[in-house]
């Protein structure tokens, strides 16, 4: 078993009352962030499990696609670079604006 | 002619096989990878300094006409998230839209603050296909100039 089953199972295997495939896995530290601060995190890092977060699949446009997505793309256009800090400082600020819309809920 | 600032949705992110020039910022990417990680149905997305639009909206920019952009590939990939989850959402056809124009003067444009900025003719071109989670607001040009 590989890829996001493997991750929702990291994910969800400790949480008996969800069901995986109702989720999508949302990377805390965008997966992205490996292109565009090369050397900042490892792959194991970005796909640990303290990195991810279930979203459920009617919240994956709106809340996903849009609003975190548009908060990391905001970090971007203002860091031309960044420290391991900054990027751990915005996931904090991400996890406690939207944490209580994740399940499990981070910050609650 | 009026300007707006649009923020496309994201649908996803740049993948392994990018290649950018990071000495400058915005960078300049001169190979993109775009990995697409959920489809929310509008004809313009961005992952941070890219746009992509559908090949329906590339054939109907060409009929409108514009200035301030121009077309290359893209290579797509798709997420385990998507192939898992969204495995019966039909992706369209993109292309990369490389933005190069003037805000305020071409029809799409890069502000000093790094957003995107387009014609009122040419956002309603997209508007009408499609645009439903961006966010427009008016650009005022002697923001550019204070």
């Amino acid at each position: 078993m590989g890829g996001i089953k493997k991750l929702s199972q990291d994910l969800f295997g400790r949480n008996a009352n969800l069901n995986a495939s109702d989720y999508v896995v949302h990377h805390g530290i965008e997966q992205q962030v490996l292109e565009k601060y090369p050397g900042l995190f490892t792959e194991q890092e970005i796909n640990s499990i303290e990195n991810l977060r279930g979203i459920r699949g009617e919240f994956d446009t709106n809340l996903h696609q849009k609003v975190i997505k548009g908060e990391w793309s905001d970090f971007y256009r203002s860091h031309p670079i960044a420290t391991r800090q900054q990027v751990i400082d915005k996931v904090t600020e991400i996890d406690k604006k939207y944490g209580r819309l994740f399940d499990p809920p981070i910050g609650e | 002619m009026e300007y707006f600032y649009v923020d496309p949705v994201s649908a996803g992110g740049m993948d392994r096989g990018t290649v950018m020039d990071r000495s400058v910022h915005p960078p300049i990417v001169s190979k993109l990878v775009y990995q697409i990680d959920g489809w929310p149905g509008d004809v313009l997305i961005e992952s941070f300094p890219c746009f992509l639009v559908t090949e329906e909206a590339k054939r109907a920019l060409i009929k409108a006409g514009f200035s301030g952009a121009t077309f290359a590939d893209v290579e797509i990939t798709i997420s385990d998230n998507f192939r898992d989850v969204f495995s019966n959402v039909k992706l369209p056809p993109l292309v990369w839209l490389k933005v190069d124009g003037k805000a305020g003067r071409d029809d799409f444009g890069i502000a000093s603050n790094l957003h995107l900025v387009m014609s009122e003719r040419i956002l309603d071109v997209l508007d009408e296909l499609g645009l439903p989670l961006a966010s427009f607001k008016p650009f005022d040009d002697r923001e550019e100039h204070s």
